[in-house]
């Protein structure tokens, strides 16, 4: 994403990120409902299996694309010094890119076995 | 164009009544920075729940802390919220709801089944 992820782009990444998340979110919850009380067999079988990797690696950069869109409107909106909100900005395009590496280590432990 | 402009501007928040509606997008607004905090907490229980029987009951002892369960509610609450706010404002965006009184009633509606059911949900399964 682009520092200037305005307007429809923005706003329509926003709408079909959102859906998804909440779609993986309601199936996890589920998922642990019927399988209470979970351990850690069911737990790593359900996550180390193909399909699931890439529905969570989905569901992350979804969060992590929503949160950018997010979290920029609200810095927009009441951050007023440019310096500060520049900084800020660049900061929070810092965080979410690590938390991305972060989630491919987390995935290529899960992929090697 | 002698005398200043005294009318008041009312942009201290403190003085601001904020309509329903408001309060549903404004607490939109803070669930959304809420949960966005809790997106590297969430990756560090992933990794540890995953990384061992040790580690699975490691995250569960972590969640079962009196002050972690505080944020637990905290976050269901947001959840909530963030899931129930965002599918009204999807309806919004369709078309849907958009009369001042239908979006007025499902302010309410969203403002108060979050905290109802945060409440429920943190009675039986948090606390």
């Amino acid at each position: 994403m682009s520092l200037h992820a305005q307007g429809m782009r923005a706003w329509l990444l926003q709408r079909l990120t959102a859906i998804y998340i909440a779609i993986y979110s309601l199936a996890i919850i589920v998922w642990v409902i019927f399988n209470v009380p979970v351990n850690y067999t069911s737990w790593y079988a359900l996550f180390s299996h193909p399909l699931l990797i890439i529905a969570t690696v989905i569901f992350y950069l979804s969060v992590l694309i929503h949160a950018w869109v997010g979290v920029r409107d609200i810095m927009v909106d009441y951050i007023k010094p440019s310096s500060v909100r520049f900084v800020l900005l660049t900061g929070l395009a810092f965080a979410l890119t690590g938390i991305a590496t972060w989630l491919l280590l987390i995935v290529i432990s899960l992929v090697k076995v | 164009m002698k005398s200043k402009d005294n009318r008041p501007k009312y942009l201290n928040l403190f003085k601001i009544h904020l309509p329903i509606t408001g309060i549903a997008s404004i607490n939109h607004r803070l669930s959304g920075l809420i949960l966005f905090l809790f997106i590297p907490v969430s990756l560090y229980l992933f990794q540890l729940s995953l990384s061992g029987d040790a580690g699975f009951n490691q995250a569960l002892l972590f969640l079962s802390s009196p002050w972690i369960k505080l944020g637990l509610v905290l976050l269901t609450w947001s959840f909530i919220h963030h899931l129930f706010a965002g599918f009204r404002f999807l309806l919004i965006d369709q078309n849907i709801g958009v009369s001042l009184s239908v979006a007025r009633k499902s302010a309410w509606f969203v403002v108060f089944t979050a905290v109802i059911a945060t409440l429920i949900i943190s009675g039986v399964w948090i606390l």
